[in-house]
């Protein structure tokens, strides 16, 4: 396992947040679960680990909702397992959870900067 | 959204998913160098969670608590099969609570809610101050709220241009008796018409307005209903006839529209059949039919009334405008009323006006009718709703602590299922689910016990032409006490079972004593509750039992075993005030002569028969204070009542032969009378007056009770039957004491009533002692439920300490055994589980002997003869309490002996 940095520490997530980090990960073609959880570990470098107890119920969620679609497929080790992938609404959902969160970003560092007026 | 009967697949699906993902990962860590056994356990580890995150993620798919809400339904009803015999124990309680309750509710729901059967009832409204039946008097009433209205003002009231749609009238002592019979063709009689003597021939008939049918809202079945026109002088003589009529004695002909009646002496058409839901404004069994008023004097063989402003006989009854409110419709009858006296008092001087600004007319929904029986039902019905209500309590206790033992016995598996991530909401939600899934089936059952208990109910109350029926209200009610039982007995069970210590009990043999001992601490306040509770049902049933006995044996000044009271009557016979007292006279001697009877006399009525007359009158030297209104109670009697009826003669003399036409009219007076307007003085050969008459005292007796046991002696005057030539003299009952069988002697009464006149008919005949006990009807009902319930309350209470001792006992199996093998006696054992139940029994009575104390304030005005605090009967009920709970100890006790000490020593 790549060695974990010691200044990160461990990233708590809202629900919906993780939505938007999973169909973020999805842009770039169908994973499956455990292909999603590495990805997710990888991109922030060992400072996300999902748990698997939100991440399988976010899945199915999604999934739920429309904005992903999901089929049974042969992995790379020749596995059988569940795939998912973007639906062109999931791709519509992320944008507009995309925009969303810059706006949260945005305000939230602006309260927390020291202000230059006086 | 996936539907339910996808749901397989994708259980099946997500376990290949997660058993993917554990081998995908599994796979990782062998190229990483585990060994496989090593990465398989490292990566479900990693994972986490397995059965939970299944769990989890199955319910997104859910929708939400409706399908949470199925499992744990599934989950409950696994949970009851398991366990049949408790289930069947627990449901059969529940059952016998519930369907009580229900039953006693359909008889109030019918007695206090059920509107007439007619269009929108809601709209009806009465002309007096509250429902109840009206009479016929000639005072307007002293607090100047009308109840009963003379023909012209009636006509005033109904061309006021009121806020009604309309005004009905009816005559105000609802229906009067009459003979029929079917005419032919030709209107001729027909060959087969009965004599009036027969039964068959005999109907009662309510007079009614033209309009009455078309403002209460009813419409025929056949035919129509009565019109404006019909109620004219000069109109043909039609009558609507009651479905019950139609079908017994037109035999339910569609041609029965048509015919030709003969009722007393006038021809009458029928023109309509009403339905068979509909029975007038009065809750009472439907008159057989309904004839417009302006028939009064055909119908009630007496003179008109119409023309004497001084009768007021009629009940009124009216429909609201649209958006017309009860208050609004008050003022303007109000203004109404008055309006037509000033004009009828012409020149009105001030003590007239006085009178007329107090007058006013009380406007009282009608939506319900008038009825009786809510009056003289209310308080007996209340108080045994209240008791229905304790049993369903102690049934709900009784379920508390057979659920609270179980949750004992569940300790494992509910340990087991908070291992495996269940919370404590989730489980405590389960158990509800099973609390309220055993209330639901218990008021199933109880459902089929109301079906069987409700028509025996309804026998004993005066429900009349209605049917307590087990329809969408009752339903309501019975669905609203079964989800509030089921949170009575299910919350503490439930939240006991959120409280289990998983850790603790998995480890724990989980039959350990403490463990048991634990679960009692929760169970004890519900035994307590129950033993209370039955305390009060039993205490409540002594003093009923102690009030009828009471009753029955207070003297009420006349012999009532002896004396038969026959009825008669004359009116129908053709008789009129003129020559009736000859009738009786005839009667009086041929029925003296007859073997058995040692005398008779006769009176217009008698004791407890539920008739009342009462006169304004004055007694000589007496000054009534300003405001006092001297009434007294006068019923017109024969020669030598006072003897007949066992009523003892102070002083002077009884009315006698003498006492006949032309004679000096002559009173008898009783003892309270007496004491209270000649005090001090011998009242014989003063003289008093009722009304405009005035007569002579003759004679005082001793008080008599004619009306009520628990009420004392009012001031009366007996005047002679033989003297009186009004109305009065219409009603008669001969009074005949006898040693002999009344049976036979009735038979013979009646046969010698037959031979004086062929057309007088013996409308009843039964001892006086029938007709007091008859008149005990509610106190009698009330004693038999209370102690029926009593006895429920006292059966679930025995069932509630057995159940919860024999718990004990087998819980206790070790130690009693090792008791046992260190040379306890027997006896020694069975003190020391009875030594709880005696501790349950003392903490129960007493607070159960404060609840008794403070519910028989409620019922103290029922009762006769004992307080509400009375110590003997609270002595009773709790010795009877304290034995059974006694006897329903011992026996598991007992039980608990026969174990073989090293049998239990060896139980684990």
């Amino acid at each position: 396992m790549p060695p974990r940095s010691s200044e990160t520490s461990r990233v708590g997530l809202l629900q919906g947040t993780l939505d938007m980090l999973i169909l973020q990960t999805l842009q770039w073609g169908p994973r499956h679960g455990h292909g999603i959880g590495q990805l997710l570990r990888a991109k922030s470098e060992d400072a996300l680990q999902v748990e698997h107890g939100s991440l399988y119920p976010a899945l199915h969620r999604l999934e739920r909702e429309g904005w992903l679609a999901a089929e049974w497929k042969m992995s790379e080790a020749n596995r059988r397992a569940k795939y998912y992938r973007l639906t062109p609404a999931g791709k519509r959902h992320l944008l507009r959870e995309q925009s969303r969160w810059d706006a949260v970003v945005r305000t939230v560092a602006r309260v927390m900067r020291p202000s230059e007026e006086s | 959204m996936r539907l339910p009967w996808r749901r397989k697949v994708s259980d099946r699906d997500l376990d290949d998913e997660i058993r993917a993902h554990l081998a995908i990962e599994a796979e990782e860590r062998i190229a990483s160098g585990d060994t496989p056994d090593e990465a398989g356990h490292a990566a479900r580890r990693a994972f986490g969670n397995v059965a939970l995150i299944k769990e989890d993620t199955r319910s997104v798919w859910q929708r939400g608590w409706f399908d949470a809400g199925r499992k744990d339904v599934r989950f409950a009803l696994r949970a009851m099969r398991r366990t049949p015999g408790f289930t069947l124990v627990v449901v059969l309680t529940l059952a016998l609570g519930i369907g009580a309750n229900t039953a006693i509710f359909s008889v109030i729901h019918a007695i206090f809610f059920e509107p007439l059967a007619v269009t929108d009832p809601g709209r009806l409204v009465l002309f007096s101050p509250d429902p109840f039946y009206g009479t016929m008097t000639n005072t307007t009433p002293r607090d100047g709220a009308w109840r009963e209205y003379s023909s012209a003002s009636y006509e005033y009231l109904r061309d006021a241009g009121l806020p009604l749609t309309g005004v009905a009238a009816s005559a105000g002592n609802g229906s009067d008796s009459i003979t029929w019979h079917r005419l032919g063709p030709n209107g001729a009689s027909d060959a087969a018409a009965p004599s009036p003597a027969r039964a068959d021939a005999r109907g009662r008939a309510h007079l009614v307005s033209g309009n009455y049918f078309d403002v209460i809202g009813a419409r025929p079945q056949l035919g129509r209903a009565l019109t404006a026109n019909d109620d004219r002088p000069d109109a043909a003589p039609v009558a609507v006839v009651s479905d019950r009529f139609w079908r017994t004695k037109l035999d339910a002909r569609p041609s029965a529209v048509g015919d030709a009646l003969a009722l007393n002496s006038m021809t009458v058409t029928v023109v309509g059949v009403m339905p068979a839901s509909f029975f007038g404004d009065r809750v009472h069994s439907a008159p057989d039919m309904w004839v417009p008023l302006v028939w009064q004097p055909a119908v009630q063989l007496r003179e008109v009334l119409r023309d004497d402003t001084t009768q007021y006989w009629l009940n009124l009854i009216g429909r609201l405008a649209p958006s017309v409110t009860q208050p609004q419709a008050q003022v303007a009858a109000t203004a109404a009323l008055r309006q037509f006296l000033t004009a009828q008092a012409g020149t009105a001087d001030a003590v007239a006006q006085a009178r007329i600004a107090q007058t006013r007319i009380d406007i009282a929904s009608g939506a319900r009718g008038i009825s009786d029986a809510r009056k003289t039902n209310a308080t007996p019905l209340a108080l045994l709703f209240g008791a229905v209500g304790l049993v369903l309590l102690v049934a709900c206790a009784n379920v508390a602590t057979l659920l609270l033992s179980r949750a004992t016995t569940r300790a494992s598996e509910v340990a087991l299922r908070r291992a495996l991530g269940a919370s404590r909401g989730r489980l405590v939600r389960q158990w509800l689910t099973e609390s309220l899934l055993l209330a639901a089936l218990g008021a199933g059952v109880g459902l089929l016990i109301a079906l069987w208990l409700t028509p025996a109910f309804e026998a004993r109350f005066p429900v009349g032409p209605l049917h307590a029926r087990l329809h969408a209200p009752v339903l309501l009610f019975t669905v609203a006490i079964t989800v509030v039982a089921s949170v009575l007995f299910g919350l503490a069970p439930a939240l006991r079972a959120g409280r289990i210590d998983p850790l603790a009990a998995l480890r724990s043999s989980g039959r350990g004593s403490r463990a048991r001992r634990r679960a009692f601490g929760a169970t004890e306040p519900f035994v307590i509750i129950e033993l209370a509770i039955s305390l009060v049902l039993v205490v409540g049933a002594t003093l009923f039992g102690r009030t009828l006995v009471n009753l029955e044996r207070v003297p009420l000044g006349f012999d009532q075993q002896d004396i038969l009271t026959v009825a008669i009557n004359p009116r129908q016979a053709g008789y009129t005030p003129d020559n009736a007292p000859a009738l009786y006279r005839r009667l009086y001697d041929r029925v003296a002569a007859l073997p058995g009877v040692d005398s008779v006399t006769f009176a217009r009525y008698s004791p407890f028969g539920g008739s009342l007359s009462q006169f304004s009158g004055a007694a000589e030297g007496y000054t009534p204070a300003p405001d006092e209104h001297v009434l007294f109670e006068a019923v017109e009697v024969g020669p030598n009542y006072p003897q007949t009826i066992g009523m003892p003669i102070v002083s002077g003399r009884a009315i006698d032969l003498r006492d006949v036409d032309g004679a000096p009219p002559v009173a008898m007076i009783n003892a309270a009378l007496a004491e209270r307007f000649f005090p001090g003085a011998n009242p014989v050969g003063h003289h008093l007056s009722l009304g405009q008459q005035e007569y002579l005292i003759v004679g005082v007796v001793k008080d008599a009770l004619f009306h009520s046991a628990r009420l004392a002696p009012v001031p009366f005057v007996f005047t002679p039957m033989l003297q009186e030539h009004t109305q009065m003299a219409m009603d008669c009952e001969l009074e005949v004491r006898t040693s002999g069988d009344t049976v036979a002697l009735a038979a013979a009464i009646r046969d010698a009533v037959a031979q004086t006149d062929s057309r007088v008919t013996v409308m009843r005949a039964q001892t006086l002692r029938a007709q007091f006990l008859a008149t005990l009807g509610p106190e009698r009902l009330a004693t038999r439920f209370v102690s029926g319930f009593a006895g429920l309350a006292l059966l679930l209470a025995a069932i509630g300490v057995y159940g919860v001792v024999s718990y004990g006992v087998s819980g206790r199996t070790r130690e009693i055994g090792v008791r046992l093998a260190l040379g306890a006696a027997n006896r020694d054992i069975i003190w020391l589980l009875l030594r709880e139940t005696l501790v349950w029994l003392a903490v129960g009575l007493s607070v159960g002997a404060v609840s008794a104390a403070m519910a028989g304030r409620l019922i103290a005005s029922q009762l006769f003869g004992v307080t509400a605090a009375d110590p003997s009967s609270l002595v009773i009920a709790a010795a009877t309490l304290a034995a059974v709970a006694v006897v329903a100890s011992i026996v598991p006790a007992v039980r608990a002996l026969r174990v073989h000490p090293s049998a239990a020593l060896r139980a684990e």
